[in-house]
């Protein structure tokens, strides 16, 4: 299934800004880092699961929010770029 | 969804290494962060700096890394430890290659699936200049696998099908391109170029896929497994080199997507720039997501799939659960 990840982490706070950093660690070890606070990639249920289930561990349930878009089908995706036309989950480096 | 892992092609050179438990990949303009839980394998073709801390990590994470070097030919893989450790399943392999009756069956199996990839190869690309003689002389040599005692002659049916078969390319390729025989180390002309280097890209996926099973790498049963390489990877890629491989050279000319351009030539070798390579991967790739509706599973399944169903069909042979016929393409 194909994702788009998208945080949103209160950093008033020292705490806030460590767990934004944990966030992206955490997410970078399954998706594509495309902006600041986007991932995206092809992932399976149980990665996904597993993702998951470390953000819940890490964010502050009151004060931050993760959304996560699904794709059932990649081929439903139309991507589209204004500016520098790149692909971020581009397997050929 | 099958398989939502994929490989990665590093053509850029730069800096490999590990950076929060995940991949981190840096080039003098960018760092780019792979995630770790993506990747099926890595290939690497460019000028890469790694260290032990990113291959210990690559190794846990059971990641088999492919290095080739400036030329383009396949010069090792990074096996991690096996995991899939079964004491039976190599005490089977061993038994297999031991008793020649055992041996030379599964062997024959091997070259029966070459020899059927190059007969619907020919039927698919099938051309006016493609003969009925030419039909009949792959039949009559699949039907010889069957009379060969020992593992030689097995071979040298072998040779001379794939011979057979490599006289044909000419009728098949519509690009106007030298080929007269196959030649190795190195490559002559682009076709061999193009050969050599598919069927590297061939043979580690099967190697990959081996890495995935219970089976050792190094016993085989075509190929002596004194050779160098991961013998038992070469076996079952002569299944796979006419239908992964050749299809997709084939596709490739004949569309033009790769011309004499993407090469480089010198008096006597001949080898893929960076371009054309990365052309190639990148086909064969799509040749590997690509699905067919499995005949027995009844399901959809990709290409790279159906190399580690062949190694399960092994296995199960071995244990004496089914006996292994080796895939036959019908498309």
């Amino acid at each position: 299934m194909y994702v788009i990840l998208v945080y949103d982490i209160a950093t008033d706070t020292k705490e806030g800004q460590r767990r934004l950093i944990r966030v992206m660690k955490k997410c970078r070890q399954y998706l594509h880092h495309t902006q600041k606070s986007v991932f995206e990639g092809e992932i399976s249920y149980g990665r996904l699961m597993e993702l998951k289930v470390a953000i819940g561990k890490i964010i502050d349930h009151n004060k931050d929010y993760v959304v996560i878009y699904k794709l059932e089908n990649k081929n439903s995706l139309v991507r589209e770029n204004i500016g520098i036309d790149f692909d971020p989950t581009d397997n050929i480096l | 969804m099958l398989n939502a892992m994929r490989n990665y092609y590093i053509f850029k050179s730069g800096r490999l290494s590990r950076k929060d438990n995940s991949i981190m990949f840096e080039t003098q303009e960018e760092f780019k962060s792979i995630p770790v839980n993506d990747i099926d394998s890595l290939y690497i073709f460019g000028e890469v700096d790694i260290n032990t801390k990113a291959l210990n990590f690559l190794a846990q994470k059971g990641i088999v890394v492919h290095i080739f070097n400036y030329y383009g030919w396949w010069t090792g893989s990074l096996y991690p430890r096996e995991e899939l450790l079964a004491g039976e399943v190599v005490i089977r392999q061993a038994e297999h290659y031991l008793d020649r009756n055992k041996r030379i069956e599964i062997a024959r199996e091997f070259v029966k699936g070459a020899i059927h990839g190059f007969v619907y190869n020919l039927k698919r690309y099938k051309h006016k200049d493609i003969g009925k003689e030419i039909f009949q002389q792959l039949d009559n040599y699949l039907n010889l696998v069957n009379e060969q005692e020992d593992i030689p002659s097995l071979m040298g049916i072998e040779g001379n099908a794939r011979d057979l078969y490599y006289d044909m390319f000419p009728n098949i390729i519509r690009q106007d391109i030298e080929f007269d025989k196959r030649v190795k180390r190195p490559p002559n002309n682009i076709m061999n170029a193009l050969i050599s280097f598919v069927n590297s890209l061939v043979y580690t996926a099967v190697l990959k896929e081996i890495y995935r099973t219970q089976l050792n790498p190094t016993i085989s049963y075509l190929h002596e497994p004194s050779y160098r390489r991961f013998s038992l990877a070469l076996d079952v890629a002569e299944i796979f080199k006419p239908i992964y491989g050749d299809r997709t050279i084939f596709d490739l000319l004949n569309n033009r997507s790769i011309t004499e351009d993407h090469f480089d030539k010198d008096l006597n070798y001949c080898y893929l720039k960076e371009t054309g390579r990365k052309i190639v991967v990148k086909a064969f790739e799509e040749k590997l997501n690509t699905t067919i509706k499995h005949k027995k599973l009844k399901r959809n399944v990709s290409y790279e799939r159906i190399i580690r169903l062949e190694l399960y069909k092994l296995i199960k042979h071995l244990l004496g659960e089914e006996v292994y016929k080796s895939f036959r393409i019908w498309w």
